[in-house]
């Protein structure tokens, strides 16, 4: 018995609804109590064992690429192949631990061919790719090609209370629908929209979040409160001035059609970037420190996800606003002669699918507008059309074709021209 | 106390309306002090700025000065005494008058004051590695770490009868026995401070105590 009062003690919750003491009247009813205590006792514990498991898994994506222009298209001379492409594109691991009682942990690595092939442009305009093949020490007779790794988050947390656990180390970005659910196997799409790639908020922030949720009736209302380094050329471990970026979402369920979820998030921060030159003064060295680039931004987002029966629909708007410090505004990148103003980059993008009965498809399309921070650059249009099938629980087959047109283009770059492309994508968790 | 639904939306919708009013940016400035937008949207210099590095912004040229490219350069008319002093109202061309910090040489191709009488001086050319890089009658000699091209002593070979005619010349000292012209006086014999095709000549020996720059092979002592 004292065993299995320790059992029901150490199984924390359930304690409270567990009888210390049986009546001993009926024995045969307490047998038949200590039986299914000592049950639910073994199977917390299960639990308690399991969720205390370090767990590796992951997620991968393989992928066709097309691209559909014309052969003398100018997107093929800049920024596109001609070539269709087979890739591996995400190769991402997870390890994840509660690391003790109100303590857990998860850390994502995207692992990377790059820089292995990744372009490089010279002095004299020659773009040549970087070749990372090196001897195999293991076998002197042939050569491998070094990939990178990207640590994509590094976190732990406490649950403070159960309205507040506190988030601390390296995590993703609290905002929008997207960059949450950034596993290829779970996305709808083969690409993101590009409103996400262009990183209007921050991919991810190192610093502190503090979340939560609370229930009001049959709604439930999360938050996500951030402090961190804000943008950098090394934010992950680096803050180059003394302003931290702060940062929120507040998210609502409601019990409205089967799914609806409306957020907003904020963030705004300082980023800089430094040089030091040293000198002689008196003697002693002196270094000289320089604000090379710096600016203050201001994100914001609004975003909806409505799902009744098989139509799913997903939206969100995002913009982001940046001033420059006039000491520190930096050349544009297509016209370097000339800085890069203020900017007010705003889009958004609409996706609305439907799961059909039959081989779990799902047909999708997706629209979406940009005004991005470029100046020379003021508008892109994408739309995309295509299918999602759970082929299994863990794997996704996708198929889509996507066109784009970047409009009142004012650089020598980037032709007015559209971009079309075919993709094809297997995705799987691992 | 459970939240209403209506008040919840009144909420949300505050947030939102708050949210979005926020602004950092300004539509009608969007570059830094001194600068306006191009018609690519980009940021350049206005008239009469130049750019601070890559990225510092665009600053005012000073008084009497014009933007040349991504520098500061003197008005037509007016030069810098020095590297790095304002522009002053310039000289003119090879052997202008001119004087050290104040009255420096416009013409870029003769832009180095040689002090002759305190700051005061004329204008010629520096870098020459002989006398045939010079104008014609001048001279390329060194003084220091600087290699310039030396115009000829004022008066010198000017006809005297006296030494009231060679007054106001470098060659100040006429002489009156045989050739009857402004010498330069109290020159080195070695090294040789005459000028080009002229010789430091000796005449303690003939019972003068002086030197004097006379031509090529008409020094009487030598």
């Amino acid at each position: 018995m004292a065993l299995v009062v320790a059992g029901v003690f150490s199984a924390g919750e359930i304690q409270a609804q567990s009888p210390v003491a049986p009546a001993p009247a009926n024995t045969a009813a307490v047998a038949a109590d200590t039986a299914e205590e000592d049950a639910i006792a073994a199977e917390l514990r299960a639990i308690e064992e399991e969720e205390s498991r370090l767990h590796i898994y992951g997620f991968a994506d393989f992928t066709f690429t097309a691209f559909l222009m014309d052969e003398s298209s100018r997107w093929y001379d800049t920024y596109f192949s001609a070539y269709p492409t087979f890739a591996v594109g995400n190769l991402n691991l997870y390890l994840e631990k509660r690391i003790a009682p109100r303590w857990s942990s998860l850390i994502e690595f995207r692992l990377l061919y790059l820089p292995n092939g990744a372009e490089e442009v010279s002095d004299s305009g020659v773009v040549t790719q970087i070749d990372t093949s090196v001897l195999d020490y293991e076998d002197q007779t042939e050569y491998l090609r070094w990939g990178g790794i990207s640590i994509e988050r590094a976190w732990v947390e406490y649950r403070i209370h159960p309205l507040a656990t506190l988030r601390a180390g390296q995590w993703l970005t609290p905002y929008g629908i997207w960059n949450a659910d950034h596993g290829s196997p779970v996305l709808i799409p083969i690409r993101r929209p590009f409103v996400i790639g262009q990183s209007l908020f921050p991919r991810s922030q190192t610093g502190l979040l503090l979340h939560g949720s609370r229930a009001f009736g049959d709604q439930t209302l999360s938050y996500r409160l951030t402090l961190s380094n804000g943008r950098g050329p090394a934010d992950t471990y680096l803050d180059l001035d003394h302003n931290k970026a702060v940062g929120g979402r507040l998210a609502l369920d409601t019990p409205w059609l089967d799914q609806f979820t409306a957020g907003v998030s904020l963030y705004t921060g300082t980023y800089s970037a430094r040089s030091r030159s040293y000198g002689l003064r008196n003697d002693e060295v002196v270094a000289d420190d320089t604000l090379i680039e710096g600016y203050r931004e201001l994100a914001m987002a609004a975003d909806l996800r409505a799902r009744s029966g098989p139509l799913l629909i997903d939206t969100e708007v995002i913009t982001r606003q940046g001033t420059y410090a006039d000491a520190a505004r930096p050349p544009d990148l297509l016209v370097p002669t000339e800085q890069q103003p203020d900017y007010f980059a705003y889009g958004g993008y609409v996706l609305a699918g439907v799961r059909l009965p039959w081989l779990d498809l799902m047909p999708y399309v997706m629209g979406e507008y940009m005004h991005p921070m470029w100046a020379t650059v003021p508008h892109i249009w994408e739309g995309a059309i295509g299918i999602n099938m759970r082929a299994a629980p863990t794997v996704t087959l996708k198929t889509q074709f996507q066109g784009a047109r970047f409009s009142g283009i004012r650089n020598p770059v980037m032709p007015d021209e559209p971009i079309l492309a075919w993709e094809a994508q297997v995705a799987w968790v691992f | 106390m459970p939240l209403s639904a209506a008040h919840f939306h009144i909420q949300w919708a505050t947030v939102l309306i708050v949210g979005l009013g926020a602004c950092l940016y300004d539509p009608d400035d969007v570059c830094s002090r001194n600068q306006e937008r191009t018609d690519t949207g980009l940021c350049e210099c206005v008239a009469g700025t130049v750019p601070v590095g890559a990225t510092a912004g665009c600053e005012l040229c000073g008084d009497h000065e014009v933007a040349a490219g991504d520098a500061c350069i003197c008005a037509d008319g007016y030069a810098r005494a020095a590297e790095g002093e304002a522009c002053g109202l310039a000289s003119g061309g090879l052997a202008a008058p001119c004087a050290s910090g104040s009255l420096p040489c416009a013409d870029a191709a003769y832009d180095y004051c040689r002090p002759v009488d305190g700051t005061d001086g004329y204008c010629t050319s520096t870098g020459c590695t002989g006398s045939d890089e010079c104008p014609s009658g001048y001279d390329c000699v060194e003084d220091g770490a600087t290699r310039y091209c030396r115009r000829p002593p004022t008066g010198q070979g000017a006809p005297c009868a006296t030494g009231a005619d060679c007054d106001g010349y470098e060659a100040s000292y006429c002489e009156t026995y045989q050739a009857h012209i402004c010498l330069v006086p109290d020159c080195s014999i070695s090294p040789d401070s005459c000028h080009e095709g002229w010789v430091c000549c000796d005449l303690s020996s003939l019972g003068l105590s002086e030197t004097l720059c006379v031509e090529n092979g008409l020094c009487p002592t030598g």
